[in-house]
Parts: C-alpha cells; structure tokens; sequence
C-alpha cells in the first residue's frame, strides 16, 4: 500500500517550510449496518479503503456521485462519524483515540459548511445569536466582546451590519449560505469541510460564494474538504482532487494533472459528462456516456467496483481489486488498466 | 474581491437584506385572518370575563341554601332561575367558570410543559433510554381516568390542587408523543449538527435548539390541552368526583339538574350544558387557527 505521503500536492507551500499534513487517512472503512432480518444482518460499505492526506492550505476536492460516500469521508474527517477500520489522524492526533473533552477541544479546529443553507441555521435564533454560539460554547471570548466579534464577523462574510439582528428566514440563500460560513471561522479553525456548499444555489449566486471561500482562505490559511459533484466548480476551487467511486477512491491528483490527463476510466467519463457550452468544442469531443447505475453488483465483490460500467474491462478486473498506485508523482489511481504501457494511459 | 458584484461601493459584498420582521408577526397575522380565531378568542375573552369579572357585579349566595326559592323559574330577581337548593343558578356559573378555566389552564400548561421537555429528552437521547420513556407513556394512555379518580379521591381530600395534579398526570401523554416526534426529525438538522461539531453539549441542542422549534406544536397542543381537561373535569364533576360538594362547578350543576329534567326545569341544565360546549368549542377554534397560521409559516419558508 501507498502509505508514502504525496510529493506537491500543495501548489506552493511557503518557501523552506514542508507542507504540513492537516488530515491524513489511511485505509479508512465505513461500514453501515442495515436491518436485520431472517436471512441475517447485511452491511453497506460507505467508505471502503480510502487514504489521502490534505496538506494545510491547500484545498482538495472530492467528487463523485450519490452514494459514492463522499459525505461519509466528510463526516469521517470531522469525527462525526467513527471509523469501523483505519485511521483519520487530525493535526497529527487520532481522532478514534480521542476522549470526550479533547475532541470537543480539537473540533475548534474543523467546521462544516454544510450543502442546505436553509437548514443548517435554526430559524428561531437571530443571526446575532447564531453567531455568538460558538463563542459561548467555547468561551474563547468574554461575554462582553462576543457583540464585536459577530459584527466582525458580519462584515467579514460581506453581510451588511445590521443583519445581526434579523432572523435567517429574512435572508437569501446566498446570504444564508455566507452566515453559515460566518458561523464556520468564528473560532479560527484550521479545516472547513464544505459538502456541497454551492449545489442549493444560483450560479449567480454560487460564483460569489466560491470567491468568498477563496478570500477567506487567503486570509485565513484555511484548509477546504470540498465535497462537490460540480466538477467545473472544482476545478476553479481545489489544488488537488480525489475522485470516488461506491465507497473507493479511483483517483487522485493535482488539478491539473486529473482534468488534463485523467488516469482512470471513471475519471474520464466523469469529464465526459461535463456540458460544454462552446458548441466546436462539443461537437469535436467524443461522448461516451456511461450506462447503467452506480450499484455494487453483490455478486462480483472481489474485482474493481467500476468494472460493471467500465468500456475497458477486462478479465482481471473481474476477479482483483485493483491497488492504489501511484502512476507519477502526486497522482494516484486504483485501475489495473492505468500507468505507463497501458491502453488507459 | 474578485468581481464582486456589487457596483455601489458603500453595498455590503453580500447584498442587501429586506427585513420582513419576527416570524410571529406573520403567524399573528394569518391568525387575525382566521375568522373561526376571533371568534374564539371573542368567546374565551368574554367567558373569561363573565367567570372572574362577573361575581364583582352580580352578588349572588352561593353558600347557604335558600330554601325558599327552590327551583325557581327564570326571571324576577334570579334572572337564569335557581336550583334545588334555591341557589342562584348565573351566579353558580360564574363561580363554575372560574374553577373549570383555573383548571383547564393550569393542566394546559402544566401537561404540555411536562410533555415537552419528557418528548424532547426521549427523543433526543434516543436508543434504550426512548424505548423506556415511550413505554411508560403508553402505561400512562392505558390507565382508566375515571377509575383512577375515584380510587385517589378515596385516599385524599378533594381540592383544586389535586385535581390539576391528577388531571395532568393523566394528560402530558399526548404532548410528550408529538414533541418527541418532532425532536427525531429535529435532531437530524444541520443546525442541530453544526451545534455537535463545535462541541455543544446536549442540554444547549435540546433547550436553546430543539425545543424552541417545536412551539408551533406547543402553542396548538396547549389549546387542545386546555380543551380536552375542561371536558375531562366537566365528566368527572358529573359523576360527583374531583371538587368538594360546596364548590360550584359546571359537571355537577348539570348532574344536579339532570334529575329534574322530567319536571321541565331545563334552566337548571341547558345554561350549564351551553357553557362547557361553548368553552370547549373556543379552545378548539383557537386551536384549529393556531395551526393553520404556524403551517403558513412554513410553507412561505
């Protein structure tokens, strides 16, 4: 197994200091039990095996489709979720070793934004309220400030003054989804995981968001978990991107490196499926979309999990899981067919 | 900023933010609409009034029968007539009023409260610790009322306080089902999450998050509530149960009059009888609207 760390996953790391690894995972599964019946208890396989680290500062992607388990690796990364195997280490500590009060110490450090913006803010509460909560949760800061430190917060999210005393029903999406960001770096954390953040709202309106996530950033050396199935937004947003696939990772690389010259068959299709507004482009690019569903076939459990969709399967993938591999510095890929010599390639 | 769209520089990047005032200003509004509303709240109000207001202008003894004016027809000095025992028959449903409307809100309240934070903690915690608490509320549906006055009041001495007591023993079952209903859907928001990744504990989701969304359930349940105990008493006082035999109250007037129906003196039970339906027939109303006008909220969500 790959447990190398990844060379230059961070597009530029501060001249002389090594990129620091703020999340790394290793092997991590996520088994769900579903009902038990006559015929015994079946388990779901959210998350199957996935590692990848994030380097602080960076912003990784994660895409895939419904089910593919991103949000599970997203609530994984957080500690909302424990492991049924592996290991999520967060700023170099196991989050399953944790006890009660030194996660809820750590959990300063990693926010969601999360994809509703309409539920993630209770309507009973005024923005004013809303805000304050982390800092009486945490009592970083004396009751008296904590009014300033919300109105700091306001503005720094491009929300006007005196939106602190109104309630979120009040609000837009977009705003909402800036309050829910405001509420997300109020204790300065290190990571935001955002699932989704942008898929409720315009794309007037998800432009606008997405230079704000970028602002912040900037401002805050924040690291982003992006979990999207936009690929275009990732593409603007994220330095490296992982691709997923029924609880697996297929892929990952830098940005550059995943949409120019994509490893993997899923990869590539994902790409494919991607609307092309400039219609020379359309017409000149080959599509092949992908038939069938995303379904784990329950019968052919062994092989790569894409091998029932994939136009390049062969024998082998029937029968062998696929390894995670890495086919040139920083770009992983779990694809027989992958690397040097081969007709994925 | 990267194009930020905004072209007047003195507007906020986000834009601007058109206040449309606290939720309860448009629940109060459809509420106001709501013509079945007034007219329970008109009713409310005025028995209200009449049951507590009433005995200041209208003196009447409620103490020492008047054996020389039993059964006395309406009109004269006794404008709704007089019972068997020669008491004035208006002013025993003033003083009736003020012990069902004490009664009813004080169980209103009483069960609902009770219910709330019982329904909130079961269905917050979840797993074993709901399964015990939902089971004792399904004991608690299965016991007989009337039975189980009976049986208390052979052991204590009726009074007021044991009523509502007993009344509300009876009763926070049906909140504490809804609340903890609303509190498994609840406990799955964002917003309930994003409290649990920062760290909260329990106590702040359930008091500062959960119950706070579930008042549109409360506000509704307590009319019904109250609805429900005025009738439940009105039985029970029919059956000779709950208040001592001196306290007037609107069960036993009917009871009482309910003996003398062969010999025609029907204002001995129709003005008692027109009274519960009436209350009863208001609290629902208003609850009815409540509903209504808390359902609009969410809808224009």
């Amino acid at each position: 197994m790959t447990s190398a760390p990844p060379p230059e996953l961070s597009p530029s790391p501060p001249a002389g200091a090594r990129p620091e690894v703020l999340v790394e995972c290793t092997e991590v599964v996520k088994t769900y039990q579903t009902a038990a019946s006559l015929l015994g208890r079946r388990s779901m396989r959210a998350v199957d095996g996935v590692s990848f680290t994030v380097t602080a500062g960076s912003v990784m992607g994660l895409v895939g489709e419904t089910g593919s388990g991103k949000s599970t690796t997203g609530r994984l990364v957080l500690g909302l979720e424990r492991p049924t195997s592996g290991r999520v280490v967060f700023a170099g500590q196991d989050l399953a070793s944790m006890s009660g009060g030194d996660l809820r110490r750590l959990r300063r450090q990693m926010q969601p934004v999360a994809q509703d913006p309409y539920s993630a803010l209770n309507g009973r509460m005024r923005v004013s309220e809303i805000l304050a909560e982390p800092f009486i949760v945490h009592r970083t800061v004396p009751k008296a400030q904590i009014r300033r430190q919300t109105e700091e917060l306001v503005d720094l999210v491009g929300l006007p003054a005196d939106s602190l005393d109104r309630y979120p029903h009040e609000f837009s999406g977009g705003q909402r989804q800036r309050i829910v960001i405001a509420r997300a770096i109020a204790l300065q954390p290190r990571l935001i995981v955002c699932d989704e953040p942008l898929s409720a709202l315009d794309v007037s309106v998800q432009s606008q968001i997405i230079n704000l996530l970028r602002r912040l950033q900037a401002e805050f050396s924040l690291t982003y978990l992006f979990i999207s199935h936009d690929l275009g937004i990732v593409r603007l947003l994220c330095d490296t991107v992982a691709v997923m696939y029924l609880g697996q990772l297929m892929e990952l690389a830098s940005r550059d490196a995943l949409f120019d010259a994509p490893a993997h068959p899923y990869t590539r299709a994902l790409l494919a499926s991607v609307p092309v507004s400039d219609p020379l482009e359309r017409r000149s690019r080959a599509r092949r979309p992908l038939g069938g569903e995303a379904e784990r076939d329950p019968t052919t459990s062994q092989g790569c999990p894409f091998q029932a969709r994939c136009p390049l399967a062969e024998e082998e993938c029937r029968q062998r899981r696929p390894e995670w591999r890495q086919v040139e510095p920083g770009h992983f890929v779990a694809c027989h067919l992958a690397g040097p010599g081969h007709p994925a390639a | 900023m990267e194009s930020a769209p905004s072209q007047d520089p003195a507007l906020p990047e986000g834009g601007e933010v058109v206040s449309t005032g606290s939720a309860w200003r448009l629940i109060l509004r459809t509420f106001a609409q709501n013509k079945l509303a007034i007219v329970g709240v008109v009713i409310v109000v005025l028995v209200v009034t009449f049951s507590f207001l009433g005995p200041v202008f209208y003196h009447t003894d409620q103490f020492n029968p008047n054996l020389s004016a039993v059964n006395l027809p309406p009109g004269g000095s006794s404008p709704l007539g007089t019972d068997q025992s020669g008491f004035d028959i208006l002013g025993r449903i003033m003083e009736g009023g003020r012990s069902t409307l004490e009664v009813g809100l004080a169980v209103g309240v009483i069960s609902t409260v009770v219910g709330l934070v019982y329904g909130a903690i079961s269905g917050f915690f979840g797993k074993w610790l709901d399964i015990v608490m939902m089971r004792f509320v399904d004991i608690g549906l299965a016991v007989p009322v009337v039975f189980l006055f009976i049986f208390m009041s052979r052991i204590y001495k009726p009074s007021l306080g044991l009523l509502i007591v007993l009344l509300a023993l009876v009763s926070w079952q049906i909140p504490a089902r809804l609340v903890r209903g609303e509190t498994l859907s609840l406990r799955t928001r964002e917003y309930v999450q994003a409290v649990r990744v920062m760290g909260g504990k329990s106590s702040r989701i359930i008091f500062r998050h959960i119950i706070p969304n579930t008042i549109g359930t409360i506000v509704v349940t307590v009319t019904f509530q109250i609805a429900n105990s005025i009738l439940t008493l009105a039985v029970l006082q029919f059956l000779g149960f709950g208040l001592p035999p001196t306290q007037p109250n609107w069960g036993s007037m009917l009871s009482d009059g309910t003996t003398f129906l062969q010999d025609g003196f029907w204002w001995q039970v129709y003005p008692a009888l027109g009274f519960i339906v009436l209350t009863v027939v208001a609290f629902n109303f208003i609850g009815d609207a409540l509903q209504d006008s808390f359902d609009v909220r969410l809808q224009e969500r």
